[in-house]
């Protein structure tokens, strides 16, 4: 009897103290609304260190309409920035961090726009609800300096063991990263290697032998070296069949010479493919054709060297396993 | 609130009352008629009325006292307490007598003063050589007054001069704080400076006994005795020291020996007592009675058979009171006790060393004192003051409890101007807060006994450091105490403006991890930390330039850097001349903060400046804290 009535009492206390923590949230909540980004800083750092719990729905939801709103408007067009300022980026970062806790899915768009390039958990919790977070991912990507962050998420995507996102979404994403060997290979690099996609090593391979960046060249051995391991266990069938997921990527949108090189060598994954079940010779011609006919399109810039690169050193692999 | 009215007549009213009212207030008192002689000292001390004519004081002694004295010009002395049972009407009609060439050196700008604790009337002292109504009662209430000098004097002068008060009220008591000192000594109002050299010689002296005979001092200038009447003469028969004037062999009349300062006990041998009621009576400063010691007769005149006794206490004063028409001479020593003496013991706060913040519960600062006697332990009072030997103007609290031991609060409130007072890295005595402390303690015979030294208490490093996050209300909380460790200023490791800085030893070790997982993707590529802590202090105001003068532009005010769970890791190329250069600088940055982010650090994003590119590729800020 004494003990529950001892409960009781601490859970009255309990229940005052959450009740007052949540009256300070509210109350916190009223700095978001300024128009100076250190007032803005200092009532996101405040309600951070209140905790979770005494967060309310509705100052949650301004939390993400305004992580919302810095991604989409006064990230893109900061102008009192300097280049050591850590203000507005000390920010950004505590505002998405403190959001991403909330695992609203609401929160997917800001998310995308502001904090990708924040945490591993941001990008996690965007992977986790991948197909919702396509459209975002698409605007976040028009921006170069979100790209980073967004092809280490797209990677995730690609590698994740199980995804959300249509056929024609991973599709999308294959075009943009592999785009991105080309124009942004360090965030290529990254995609591949946070996706583990084994079937980038020649890509990755290429960019190693081929940057003059030293910061690209060295990572791009890493990466290479660590997805040539996750490509020697990728099956003879898996390695064709993702690289001709990657091939019908790059290819989306194809015309003219290099539509009639991504039909063919299309064409050619199908027969090798298909003849991987039990006639290797048949598999082995195929594949030399495939190799031929992707050198041939990148002798002529229908595919870019990394194209022809993923194409040609997959299929070479195979062809060596048989 | 009572509803008497009080109705004041100053001195420009006082001529035409003073003739009305000239035959009181020149009659002489019941008592003084009856013993045939000017009013005295004992006359009225220990007396509980006196009657119609009240003389405050009768000679020249209260004019030393108010010599003015940057010491004690806010104290007035005390003249006497005069408790009335009032008739409304009923008058108090003070007048000065004396010498008109002693009278004439007061200045009339020497008030004297007159109130109940509610209202006051002031006169000019010298004025009232025409008696002056200076108080009217307006009610049959009780009332007392309060009588006091102000203290403007710039000499004492010696001569006859009485001030006398001539009462239509019934007086139910009177007391005479003010005790004559004799002339050019000091009295009990002895100004805080004269109090503090008289101290200086009792506490340079050992307690000792010594015989006093006459005016002046003894136990070698540790303590000054005052007879009255003065000069006393010396005793001419049985060895004796002193008897009362005149010289020769007549009936002896009342002496009172004042001690400065009290003395402990008091010895005296009467010769040649003949009849019974010769007594010696001591009383202590507020004229409290310490005992009686008869000298009873012999009844035998010619034949001495001396008494002796002895009174212990406090004693100010000592009353020898002769029998009647009898003649005795005395032999007076005196004890002389060890000062009082007081010493700041200890004044610390919670923390390590005796530091304090203003944190709660590091806010609360101990006091302890030695006293003796330690009696005197639960009056001492405490005073807390700014420490004027820093820079600092640190807020002290407003009271502090008396006694030992004590505590004070040191206030939250303090002042944070100080931190835009200096730039990278100041000096801690721009910093740190810092009191003044010292007590004093009313000793047995009414003097303030300062103690002997002043403590300071002052934050220490550690503790100033971590006050910069009480007064900025960071964030994420006041760093614990031991997470501060020596750290060379002005390294990447402390970017602070102390010496001491907090590098979390996780995330030491993790980003030591980061460091070694980029430097095996990137064999040779050069790394280099810009910073890991900076205080708050140098975060809000010097981490832009290290040249202070105005809050940092571009600092995030809760920076983890605070709590040395963050560092800025350089890119390179440095500098960057060309697009090529800061094609490169992304690069690295890019690789870093996507190594940094699969490891599980919290990385600032890129932000674009004026819609390019490029701005916060110099570094990449990555951070892992506890949360």
């Amino acid at each position: 009897m004494r003990l529950r009535l001892l409960v009781a009492l601490l859970g009255v206390l309990l229940a005052g103290s959450t009740r007052a923590d949540a009256q300070a949230a509210d109350s916190l909540a009223r700095g978001l609304d300024s128009s100076s980004v250190t007032a803005r800083a200092d009532a996101i750092a405040r309600l951070s260190a209140l905790g979770l719990a005494n967060i309310s729905p509705a100052v949650r939801t301004r939390l993400m309409v305004l992580l919302e709103t810095e991604g989409s408007t006064r990230f893109a067009t900061a102008a009192d920035t300097a280049d050591s300022d850590e203000r507005f980026s000390g920010y950004i970062e505590e505002l998405a961090s403190l959001v991403v806790q909330f695992q609203d899915p609401r929160a997917l768009r800001g998310l995308c726009l502001a904090g990708l390039d924040v945490s591993r958990d941001v990008q996690l919790f965007v992977v986790a609800n991948a197909a919702a977070s396509f459209p975002f991912l698409e605007e976040a990507w028009t921006s170069p300096l979100r790209q980073q962050g967004t092809l280490e998420t797209w990677g995730r995507m690609l590698g994740a063991p199980s995804t959300s996102l249509s056929q024609a979404q991973q599709l999308t994403i294959r075009q943009h990263v592999l785009a991105a060997s080309v124009t942004y290979p360090i965030g290529f690099l990254w995609a591949a290697s946070l996706g583990q996609l084994g079937d980038l090593a020649s890509v990755a391979q290429t960019l190693a032998t081929t940057s003059t960046d030293p910061i690209v060249q060295s990572r791009a051995a890493t990466v290479q070296a660590t997805l040539a391991a996750v490509q020697a266990n990728l099956s003879n069938v898996a390695l064709l069949t993702l690289s001709q997921e990657w091939l019908e990527g790059f290819c989306q949108g194809s015309a003219g010479s290099r539509h009639g090189a991504c039909q063919s060598l299309d064409n050619h994954f199908d027969n090798a493919i298909k003849h991987l079940g039990g006639n290797a010779n048949a598999a082995r011609n195929v594949l030399d054709a495939l190799i031929s006919r992707a050198s041939d399109a990148a002798s002529i810039g229908d595919l870019s060297a990394q194209e022809a690169s993923l194409v040609i050193g997959n299929a070479t692999l195979v062809l060596s396993r048989l | 609130m009572r509803s008497r009215l009080r109705v004041l007549f100053l001195i420009v009213a006082a001529s035409a009352l003073s003739c009305v009212r000239s035959d009181r207030v020149t009659s002489p008192s019941a008592s003084a008629r009856a013993s045939n002689k000017a009013l005295s000292n004992a006359d009225l001390v220990g007396t509980n009325a006196c009657g119609a004519t009240c003389a405050l004081f009768n000679n020249s002694d209260p004019l030393w006292s108010a010599i003015a004295d940057p010491d004690s010009t806010a104290i007035p002395v005390s003249i006497a307490d005069i408790r009335f049972a009032p008739a409304v009407g009923d008058s108090v009609v003070l007048r000065l007598s004396g010498d008109s060439a002693l009278i004439a050196t007061i200045t009339a700008n020497e008030l004297v003063d007159v109130s109940d604790g509610v209202s006051h009337a002031s006169v000019s002292l010298p004025a009232l050589t025409s008696a002056a109504v200076v108080w009217r009662f307006a009610s049959s209430d009780s009332t007392t007054l309060h009588v006091t000098l102000n203290r403007t004097l710039a000499t004492g002068a010696s001569g006859n001069l009485a001030l006398t008060a001539s009462n239509s009220a019934s007086v139910v008591s009177a007391a005479r704080p003010w005790i004559a000192a004799g002339t050019g000594s000091s009295g009990l109002q002895l100004s805080a400076s004269r109090l503090a050299g008289i101290h200086r010689l009792n506490d340079a002296a050992p307690p000792c006994t010594g015989s006093v005979k006459t005016s002046g001092p003894f136990c070698g200038g540790s303590g000054f005795a005052l007879f009255d009447p003065t000069p006393v003469s010396p005793a001419n028969a049985f060895g004796a020291a002193f008897q009362s004037p005149p010289p020769g062999h007549g009936a002896s009349t009342t002496i009172t020996v004042t001690f400065i300062p009290p003395v402990a006990s008091v010895t005296v041998k009467c010769d040649d007592p003949t009849f019974d009621g010769n007594q010696m009576e001591a009383f202590d400063i507020h004229h409290v009675s310490l005992g009686v010691v008869a000298f009873p007769g012999n009844q035998t005149p010619g034949k001495d058979v001396p008494q002796t006794g002895t009174i212990s206490g406090a004693i100010k004063y000592l009353v020898l009171t002769p029998a009647r028409a009898d003649y005795v001479a005395y032999t007076m020593t005196v004890t002389l006790a060890s000062p009082a003496s007081l010493t700041v013991s200890s004044v610390a706060g919670p923390n390590a060393g005796g530091s304090f913040t203003t944190l709660a519960k590091e806010d609360t600062v101990s006091l302890t004192a030695a006293v003796v006697p330690s009696s005197l332990a639960p009056q001492i009072q405490w005073f807390v003051t700014d420490d004027p030997s820093d820079r600092v103007q640190t807020v002290a609290p407003s009271a502090v409890p008396n006694g030992t031991p004590s505590t004070f609060t040191v206030p939250a409130a303090q002042m944070t101007a100080r931190y835009t007072a200096y730039t990278h890295p100041g000096a801690l005595d721009q910093k740190s807060l810092s009191l003044r402390v010292w007590a004093q303690v009313t000793d047995a015979g009414g003097h303030l006994i300062p103690s002997a030294d002043t403590a300071t208490v002052r934050q220490n490093e550690i503790d100033t450091i971590r006050e910069e996050y009480v007064e900025f209300n960071i964030t994420h909380g006041v760093p614990a105490y031991g997470k501060f460790k020596t750290v060379t200023l002005d390294t990447y490791q402390n970017r602070g403006d102390f010496t001491f800085a907090i590098l979390d030893s996780t995330f030491m070790a993790k980003v030591a991890q980061l460091q070694a997982a980029f430097m095996a993707a990137h064999n040779g590529s050069p790394w280099q930390y810009n910073v890991f802590y900076r205080d708050p202090v140098h975060n809000r105001y010097h981490a832009d330039s290290n040249v202070g003068g105005g809050p940092s532009s571009g600092v995030d005010l809760n920076s983890w850097h605070q709590y040395g769970c963050a560092t800025d890791i350089q890119t390179f190329p440095v500098p960057r001349r060309t697009a090529a250069d800061t094609a490169a600088a992304l690069n690295y940055h890019s690789d870093l903060s996507a190594l940094a982010r699969s490891s599980g650090f919290h990385v600032e994003p890129l932000i674009p400046r004026n819609g390019q590119l490029g701005s916060g590729v110099g570094h990449v800020h990555v951070h892992s804290c506890p949360q």
